[in-house]
């Protein structure tokens, strides 16, 4: 543990990965205020002393929403990410290890999923099945399907072949037991690393779809929630766009520099797999 | 034939040294002493990890420096190799001195054409027409003897085998016409037949010209093959520097007699030299006094305390040990 | 050479009709009621039901399939709801609009980023680097709406040389229409192509051939942009292919911010009026164009690389 935190990626990334979690769970405590509370006399007010990043077109407090959407914004992209791992992880070992048609034909549905920038599959899904925090969660996460299916796939592919595995097969372990025991163990920390860039990618497709008014819809206060309604005040008050778009890149660096961190320590190889998916 | 008018390359005290994480250094070359003479063929020994890859490289001005600190003097033409510019080094480089190295299969860059990566030397170095470098990328292709040179002309490096790549490496370094040539272990790498047939070319080619040529290698073998005058190195220094004929008969240093007592026989091709019991010292850590003491049999107490300097027992013959 | 690119076509061609299904049968999902959209919300059921019937929507979900499907490969896919015109004049009305700015904000983002890269791995460890790496990372960090709307806050609000709304006509030329856009998916795409430039040199600057190169007396620039960066060309085609594929999708987002008018734009706006067949068509025709392209990013993979373009000789 200790080193891991020596690898500076890690130790700046985790640092604000907690820094923004610690947020979401203090929310309450950090902040005078109430995230729906409108106070029209005071709307629009540059950040000032009552108010640390200033008020919306609402007059009510941007910290205090964004803290807020630091909640829905992080449990979103969690929820995302693990519906992802959940399908991705066990269609990618089932293909890793049968192998023949069944491989083939997962491999081809991925591929067809690959076919999509991932923002636009979000867009349509989410559209289809209506903006709610839960569709949203199925919307943003499977895009994010094929990365954790590749990466399952090809850890179970290469050790698929080792004596031990090989060694279980044939003293009669079912394939489920096998793929249980001896598989899913190397498969996890490979997925661990890739968790981390998927959650990057998550905060910034909630982040995009809120942008473009498909996000999660109102009035829970979303990080991209906020952005959309700051931002056709972008050019007379520019502060809760600017803000919350802050946060959003700050928690998405975190997520980078953390992923990169894990990769390099876990795994030098899999840089291979970078820019892909 | 050594007389000073013939002399071309001169190496004062080259040291070369690289620093490592823990603020300290490996001391890979020590003070090496070297004359090349025009016509010269001089072989040089030593077992891995001796420093004769950068002392060479270090002619070439190949090693990047910071973060290596490199000292001493190069004389080529009555200048200072180490005090010219990068600009002025380049003219230098690839044409009044050139340098073949020991990985054929990787030397060679893999997206362009050999033919190309002949011309670009000539082009760089000559003021002629692309059509001129053409033609004679193809001449020294069949210089090298490559089969089919004008068929082989315009290939990707990977269509090539080990030997015909190396035989194209030999063909750029010759393609000014250089003053020196530095084959660092130019066959290591090969086939033993493959072997012979570079060996031979080189030599074939080193006597048709007036160029001085330096062979490293770790076989004693190709340096009474090719080499008129031997340096043995070991950690980073010279211990002993003669004419062959004269190592071969009367070697003295007992790591160079080491060396002699297992030349490879073809029965048996130790490709790597194991001369001596024991290993090469550490180069981040050597031992005080002679380096070659923990694994000579004739170490006394001196050997611990001091470095032997230079002794010249006869004319062209030196060495370095206490018990000369 | 040509076994390979047929392969690659060969492979598309489930992929594009497996997108096919998945765009029809996810559109079909989208709440609410084509009929109603179209007639308005005080049509009359009768209206409704001539309307269904005449465009098939009666009939069992497969057979309206099979019907979208030929007449997809025939190109005809449908009348839009809200342009009252053929969905395809529609989308190849807005594709060059999109088109354009994929291909210059891709172009600008590698070439700096090949220059940024290289220059990174020139200087590893040292500040040059550490800054360029801090770059690149913030960079693939920022949303690109983010980006974006500071881009109009600084050009367009502060010093005044780009319009708000970046349609060309009405004053603005093509190239300042562009300018917003463009530099936004530039600065974009940059981060990541800079990052694998660094470290697809850094492997490369290690190779033997970059000492030969070195000891032929070649200038320190042609080893590294010749020599160095034609070897690290090879991995770095694969990613601009994959930005450039990517920008279509990106595009849905720069083309609100900017308001300009293309396909993400039509898409977005077909989305908030319910416009069903437009919304399939848009997709579809997004989807594909990045198959397209990542057949040819393959293909120029196979180019770049003679190990693959020219076999072994043997
Ligand atoms: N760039 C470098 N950084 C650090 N140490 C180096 C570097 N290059 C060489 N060395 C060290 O310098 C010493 C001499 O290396 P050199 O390559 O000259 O040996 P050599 O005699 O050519 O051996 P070989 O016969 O294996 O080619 C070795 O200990 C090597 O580890
Ligand atoms: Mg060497």
């Amino acid at each position: 543990m200790k080193n891991m935190l020596s690898n500076k990626f890690i130790a700046i990334g985790g640092a604000i990965i907690v820094f923004m979690i610690l947020v979401a769970v203090f929310a309450p405590l950090l902040t005078a205020y109430d995230y729906g509370m409108v106070d029209l006399p005071n709307k629009q007010q540059v950040p000032n002393k009552n108010h640390i990043m200033g008020t919306d077109l609402y007059g009510r407090d941007v910290w205090c929403r964004i803290a807020y959407g630091a909640r829905v914004s992080l449990f979103v992209s969690f929820a995302a990410v693990a519906i992802a791992i959940f399908f991705g992880s066990i269609l990618g070992i089932i293909a890793g290890y049968l192998k023949g048609v069944v491989d083939f034909t997962l491999s081809r549905i991925i591929d067809i999923m690959m076919a999509f920038p991932p923002l636009l599959l979000s867009l349509i899904i989410g559209v289809s099945l209506g903006t709610s925090i839960r569709n949203m969660c199925i919307s943003i996460g499977v895009p994010l399907i094929p990365m954790f299916f590749r990466v399952a796939r090809g850890v179970t592919l290469s050790i698929g072949e080792r004596t031990y595995v090989m060694a279980a097969k044939s003293m009669g372990s079912g394939s489920i037991k096998i793929m249980i025991k001896h598989i899913l163990p190397n498969v996890l920390p490979q997925i661990f690393v890739v968790l981390s860039l998927g959650m990057g990618g998550a905060i910034l497709a909630e982040a995009s779809l809120g942008f473009l008014g498909l996000g999660i819809p109102q009035p829970t206060p979303s990080w991209g929630l906020i952005v959309n309604e700051g931002k056709l005040f972008m050019f007379s008050a520019p502060w809760t766009t600017g803000f919350s778009g802050a946060f959003i890149a700050l928690t998405v660096l975190g997520f980078n520099l953390l992923g990169d961190g894990l990769r390099d320590y876990l795994d030098p190889k899999l840089k291979n797999l970078e820019g892909q998916s | 034939m050594s007389s000073q008018e013939d002399l071309i390359l001169q190496i004062q005290n080259l040291k070369v040294r690289f620093p490592m994480k823990n603020q300290s250094f490996v001391h890979a070359v020590n003070g090496i002493d070297l004359n090349l003479y025009k016509g010269d063929s001089l072989g040089v020994v030593g077992e891995s990890g001796c420093g004769k890859s950068v002392t060479f490289s270090g002619v070439m001005r190949l090693i990047e420096s910071p973060p290596a600190v490199i000292e001493g003097k190069i004389i080529f033409n009555n200048q200072d190799l180490m005090k010219l510019s990068p600009a002025e080094m380049q003219k230098i480089r690839g044409k009044d001195i050139t340098m073949i190295f020991q990985e054929p299969m990787t030397s060679l860059n893999p997206v362009m054409r050999i033919g190309y990566q002949i011309m670009e030397t000539l082009l760089v170095h000559e003021n002629i027409s692309k059509k001129a470098a053409s033609a004679r990328a193809l001449e020294l292709l069949e210089l090298v003897e490559i089969p089919d040179a004008a068929g082989r002309l315009w290939s990707y490096p990977h269509q090539l085998s080990g030997g015909l790549r190396q035989r194209v490496m030999i063909a750029m370094a010759l393609a000014c016409r250089p003053k020196i040539l530095l084959a660092d272990e130019p066959t290591t790498a090969l086939d033993v037949t493959i072997q012979a047939q570079v060996l031979d070319l080189l030599k074939r080619l080193q006597e048709e010209t007036d160029m001085s040529i330096v062979m490293i290698t770790h076989d004693l073998g190709v340096i009474a093959d090719v080499a008129k005058r031997v340096a043995v190195f070991y950690a980073g220094r010279i211990v002993e520097k003669a004419s062959t004929r004269e190592i071969f008969k009367n070697p003295l240093h007992p790591y160079t007699v080491g060396l002699l007592n297992c030349i490879p026989t073809i029965e048996t091709n130790t490709p790597r030299l194991q001369a001596v019991e024991g290993n090469i010292p550490d180069a981040a850590d050597f031992p005080p006094g002679c380096p070659f003491h923990p694994r000579c049999e004739k170490a006394t107490d001196i050997c611990h305390r001091e470095e032997p300097l230079k002794t010249t027992p006869s004319k062209n013959h030196q060495v370095a040990c206490h018990h000369i | 050479m040509k076994r390979y690119i047929l392969s690659r076509i060969l492979f598309a061609i489930p992929t594009i009709i497996g997108v096919f299904i998945l765009v029809f049968f996810i559109v079909r999902l989208i709440p609410g009621d084509p009929a109603v959209t179209m007639l308005g919300s005080n049509a009359t059921n009768e209206q409704i039901e001539r309307y269904r019937e005449q465009h098939g929507h009666d009939k069992p979900i497969a057979v309206q399939f099979g019907i979208a499907f030929k007449n997809f490969l025939k190109g005809d896919m449908g009348q839009s709801l809200s342009w009252y015109r053929p969905v395809r004049e529609v989308i190849f009305e807005k594709l060059p609009r999109t088109a354009e700015l994929a291909f210059f904000g891709i172009l600008f983002g590698t070439l700096a980023a090949l220059l940024l890269g290289v220059t990174a791995a020139v200087h590893r460890g040292r500040w040059p680097d550490l800054l360029l790496t801090a770059f690149a990372s913030l960079g693939m960090s920022l949303p690109t709406f983010y980006i974006g709307l500071w881009v109009l806050v600084i050009f367009a609000m502060k010093l005044k040389i780009i319009p708000v709304i970046s349609s060309f006509g009405s004053g603005v030329s093509y190239w300042q229409s562009l300018f917003g856009p463009v530099l936004t998916m530039a600065l974009g795409e940059c981060a990541l192509i800079t990052r694998t430039t660094r470290s697809s040199m850094l492997e490369i600057l290690n190779e033997d051939f970059i000492r030969t190169a070195r000891s032929k007396g070649l200038s320190e620039k042609i080893v590294l942009y010749k020599h160095a960066l034609g070897n690290a060309l090879i991995p770095i085609v694969t990613v601009v292919g994959y930005s450039l594929a990517t920008a279509f999708g990106g595009a849905i987002v720069l083309e609100t911010v900017f308001a300009r008018n293309g396909i993400g734009k039509l898409l977005i706006d077909g989305i908030n009026v319910r416009d069903y067949p437009l919304i399939q068509g848009t997709t579809i025709v997004i989807a594909i164009l990045m198959v397209l392209i990542n057949i040819i990013t393959d293909i120029i993979y196979g180019l770049v690389d003679p190990r693959i373009r020219v076999g072994e000789n043997k």
